[in-house]
């Protein structure tokens, strides 16, 4: 990853708005216990916990880059609680889960997954039970406004399976109390594209995740690309992934991953450039391999 | 970045010098890796340490997540290395002893 605009975001939220800045800080200790919830229903799962969370705010740090100075501090601190908060939706109890169940339209998913547990359907639809989590529980955050909260669920509802084109669900200047405006269609497309590039081998720390004792098949090829792919590096015009493997199956396993990144990023430009004040520079995902096959 | 480890009975001290980032990171991972079972007391003496980026805050996190039946403290910490625990609220999760 870069490190050119390490902890970008955080102290400019400190330097525009002090009280938010102490906000989002005070409500980081709370999140890294709700986040590491999500290893009792996904013990085997990639991580998605604060470490993660902390990837994908350092990848909004590097996407944003210069344009920084372009959000204002309500927008800064909805980004940061919302890469924070993007998938307690993964962590939900059985409780929340069968009262946020009711609220989510599933479409006709249990006609096309007449098999899927919960887990299964926590996991296909975990950015809306991140939404309607951070609903309930927004009065342990401190959350200053119901302008703020609202933003900082689209944005974490927005970070997978959401069309950030809707007007309705994202607007492109929504008002808050100070003057501002949050821009939800680019707060959203980073995140999402933050959570996308998150695949390198560092996701999954190695004394807190042992991948020889998985045993099913999905998880196994999962960590397989993760393994191979030993740094994402984000450039003004691309992203590189860092790519070391021998094995052509993991290979084309990360091909395919990288068509899927690279529609992922064609909609996230689709929805900011043009559309919005802000501009996504990079426009495709590229492959460096380091090692060929013998 | 250089990393040194000591050894006083139940008590593992990791002293790091130089800079944690996306380079060296993952070669502090590997010392941790090896050590954090055999402790109950693992202490990070960051006394020269210059400077940390988001890739060393994961691995503190890691370890105090493995750690929190046990025990974990960040000591020496330098104004530069204190700064980035106050802007990421991190000064509000790891035990830390300032210089």
């Amino acid at each position: 990853m870069s490190n050119d605009y390490d902890y970008a975001m955080e102290r400019r939220l400190r330097e525009l708005n002090l009280e938010l800045h102490n906000r989002f800080t005070e409500s980081v200790f709370g999140l890294q216990h709700i986040l590491s919830n999500y290893l009792l229903i996904f013990p085997t799962f990639t991580d998605h916990t604060e470490l993660h969370s902390l990837n994908v705010i350092d990848f909004c740090n590097s996407i944003i880059g210069s344009q920084l100075e372009t959000l204002n501090a309500d927008e800064i601190y909805s980004l940061l609680m919302g890469c924070y908060f993007h998938d307690t939706g993964m962590g939900i109890k059985e409780k929340d889960y069968e009262e946020f169940a009711k609220q989510i339209d599933f479409g006709d998913y249990f006609e096309t997954h007449k098999d899927a547990s919960i887990p299964d359907i926590i996991r296909d639809f975990h950015n809306e039970f991140s939404g309607l989590f951070i609903k309930k529980y927004s009065a342990l955050f401190d959350i200053p406004s119901e302008e703020h909260l609202n933003a900082i669920i689209q944005i974490s509802r927005g970070h997978r399976k959401t069309d950030l084109t809707d007007e309705n669900e994202y607007p492109i200047a929504m008002p808050v109390e100070s003057g501002n405006t949050i821009c939800y269609p680019y707060l959203s497309a980073l995140i999402r594209l933050a959570d996308e590039i998150d695949v390198a081998v560092g996701r999954n720390l190695s004394f807190l995740y042992d991948s020889g004792t998985l045993t099913n098949k999905k998880d196994i090829i999962e960590f397989g690309k993760h393994e191979a792919i030993k740094d994402v590096f984000v450039y003004k015009d691309k992203f590189v992934l860092s790519v070391d493997t021998e094995d052509e199956f993991v290979y084309n396993n990360i091909k395919k991953m990288s068509k899927k990144m690279q529609k992922t990023l064609d909609e996230c430009r689709f929805a900011v450039n043009g559309r919005t004040p802000h501009t996504l520079t990079q426009e495709f995902i590229e492959i460096k391999r380091i090692k060929e096959t013998k | 970045m250089t990393v040194h480890t000591k050894k006083d009975n139940d008590t593992t001290t990791i002293s790091v010098q130089g800079r944690i980032d996306t380079a060296t990171s993952r070669e502090l991972e590997a010392v941790v890796n090896q050590e954090i079972n055999n402790c109950t007391q693992l202490i990070f003496d960051f006394k020269e340490l210059d400077y940390i980026s988001s890739a060393g805050l994961r691995i503190l996190l890691g370890a105090r997540k493995l750690m929190s039946k046990r025990g974990m403290k960040v000591i020496n910490v330098n104004d530069t290395v204190n700064e980035i625990f106050e802007v990421t609220g991190f000064s509000y999760i790891l035990d830390i002893e300032r210089i």
